[in-house]
């Protein structure tokens, strides 16, 4: 089996992408200073577009830690 | 040169999908990665997801393993503390400003920042900001 053509995956889905670049910097995994990654666009790849799970964690969990 | 510290409300605005999350992503993309965290930050995300796991157990494991992607990925990196100088100057600010309905969290982020040496703290909640504004931070956003 050609292990190069198997991509990673995490919880059955697509990691990001280590070589996406902004202004052709790299935006993850290299020491330094770098633009940071698209959060909104890497919660809609894992969560799901129509997912409102950070609202759902802190309005019903947060007043209960520290 | 300027830095940021970014609270736990924060960093959970950004990387968990949510009202605030466009807001926290267009503040975040100002500034560059890594985006320094501390083991409060750690505490604070295990410990909620921890309390959600029982009943939304799929989008826990998303979150744990979307947060520890950023690490590997150096979007955050995990750094040490002042432990005690920040709890010494928390325990000043609690006794020298109002502390209303403020938890100790949201007084205790803001002064490991300022003993840190960080010039900004970047964080949405109106307790936090006041406390940092106290500690001589400068805020971001300027006006939330």
């Amino acid at each position: 089996m050609n292990k190069t053509s198997v991509r990673p995956r995490q919880n059955g889905r697509r990691r990001p992408n280590l070589n996406a670049t902004e202004g052709g910097q790299p935006t993850r995994g290299v020491r330094g200073k770098r633009p940071l990654p698209d959060f909104e666009a890497d919660a809609q790849r894992v969560f799901g577009a129509n997912s409102r799970f950070g609202d759902v964690l802190l309005g019903k969990y947060g007043n209960s830690i520290l | 040169m300027a830095t940021a510290y970014c609270d736990f409300w924060l960093v959970c605005a950004a990387i968990l999908p949510g009202r605030k999350q466009s807001a926290a992503n267009r503040l975040l993309r100002q500034l560059d990665a890594p985006l320094a965290v501390n083991q409060l930050h750690v505490l604070q995300l295990e410990m909620i997801l921890a309390r959600a796991e029982p009943a939304h157990p799929k989008d826990v494991a998303r979150a744990r393993a979307q947060f520890k992607a950023y690490l590997e990925e150096l979007v955050f990196e995990v750094q040490p503390s002042r432990w005690e100088a920040a709890f010494a100057l928390a325990v000043e600010l609690s006794r020298g400003h109002a502390v209303g309905g403020a938890s100790p969290t949201h007084l205790l982020h803001p002064c490991l920042a300022a003993v840190a040496g960080f010039t900004h703290y970047a964080s949405f909640e109106p307790e936090a900001r006041r406390f940092a504004r106290a500690a001589g931070l400068r805020l971001l956003p300027s006006a939330a």
